[in-house]
């Protein structure tokens, strides 16, 4: 495999710190640049046991848990230091620990609002957040729409009592149907022209 | 009957569509405002230009649960040829994506596996 020179002295330091308890990033990558000067990749390959103590930490944050923990807590409740935890999170779930667990509240608080019994006030109680204030300013950022506006507009969707109306749960191919023929335009063409 | 679309569901549109394009490499074609969500698809710059592969909204609860459950047992959804796994390794590392599986052969083919950071887990396949 043309990536990778295990003889290089760097390699054995690479080695070294991978043997060191806890580590869950393998310093192992090498790539040459075109003035012939070796860069270190800090590759980020996770083994069986750091996807699966990801995949843990993943479903704790979806957790409603009082007090709710840390971020801190969590990366000692799933054995990996707090400075490799974000990270490696990060670059598996693609947000932080901390963004991931605020935007879990938010789609429990959209799920709330939608099944139509909860006002702004108590969901944003029930999902965890205790300022109905950065509550808002949160939804409104991620959503689009202030929370009381949006469960005014899903409350107005047809919907069966105590479900989440069907238009918010898509299967996303139906999507199609609600397209203009434009997005088809160049497909249509290659069909006539067979 | 032909195939020419095919889809993944992703846990956040904008953040797919971002890793999808910026990240993995691929055009946008369609990204239109279908009610809550977007009709978002992508292409190959590589070819052929008119397979698309949509990036669905995992808004269905089971649709969700389904993708989780893959996800945790480490089964990829979607998997994708390459012609140089070492080369697409080292830039995607260096980019901040995280392997399951480093290239290594598998029967007839070089397997990887990664995280596209919306819920599914990735292969790339390098055929002999």
């Amino acid at each position: 495999m043309g990536a990778f020179r295990a003889d290089e002295p760097e390699a054995a330091h690479g080695r070294r710190e991978c043997r060191n308890a806890g580590r869950r990033t393998a310093l192992r990558g090498l790539r040459r640049s075109d003035s012939a000067t070796v860069h270190w990749v800090r590759t980020m390959l996770l083994r069986h046991e750091g996807f699966r103590r990801l995949c843990r930490a993943r479903d704790l944050l979806r957790e409603p848990r009082e007090p709710s923990p840390s971020i801190t807590d969590l990366a000692r409740e799933v054995q990996i230091s707090p400075f490799h935890f974000i990270r490696q999170f990060e670059a598996v779930f693609g947000v932080t620990p901390h963004q991931f667990r605020i935007q879990t509240r938010l789609d429990a608080a959209k799920h709330l609002l939608a099944m139509g019994h909860h006002s702004v006030t108590d969901a944003c109680m029930e999902v965890g957040f205790s300022s109905l204030g950065s509550f808002s300013s949160l939804f409104t950022e991620r959503i689009g729409e202030a929370p009381s506006a949006y469960r005014r507009r899903v409350r107005a969707m047809v919907q069966v009592p105590g479900t989440v109306p069907a238009a918010l749960t898509p299967g996303c191919l139906l999507l199609m149907g609600c397209l203009s023929p434009s997005a088809f335009a160049d497909s249509v063409r290659n069909f006539r022209e067979a | 009957m032909r195939i020419k679309l095919t889809s993944i569901m992703v846990d956040d549109q904008d953040k797919g569509l971002r890793f999808y394009t910026e990240v993995l490499g691929f055009k946008k074609k369609h990204d239109i405002p279908v009610g809550e969500y977007r009709w978002i698809t992508i292409t190959s710059p590589e070819g052929p230009d008119d397979l698309e592969l949509a990036l669905e909204p995992n808004a269905n609860p089971a649709g969700k649960t389904f993708q989780e459950a893959m996800f945790s047992q480490g089964i990829p959804l979607a998997a994708f040829e390459v012609a140089d796994i070492a080369g697409e390794f080292a830039r995607l590392t260096a980019k901040g994506v995280a392997f399951t599986r480093q290239p290594a052969q598998a029967g007839p083919v070089m397997l990887a596996v990664f995280a596209d950071t919306c819920g599914n887990l990735i292969q790339l396949y390098q055929p002999a």
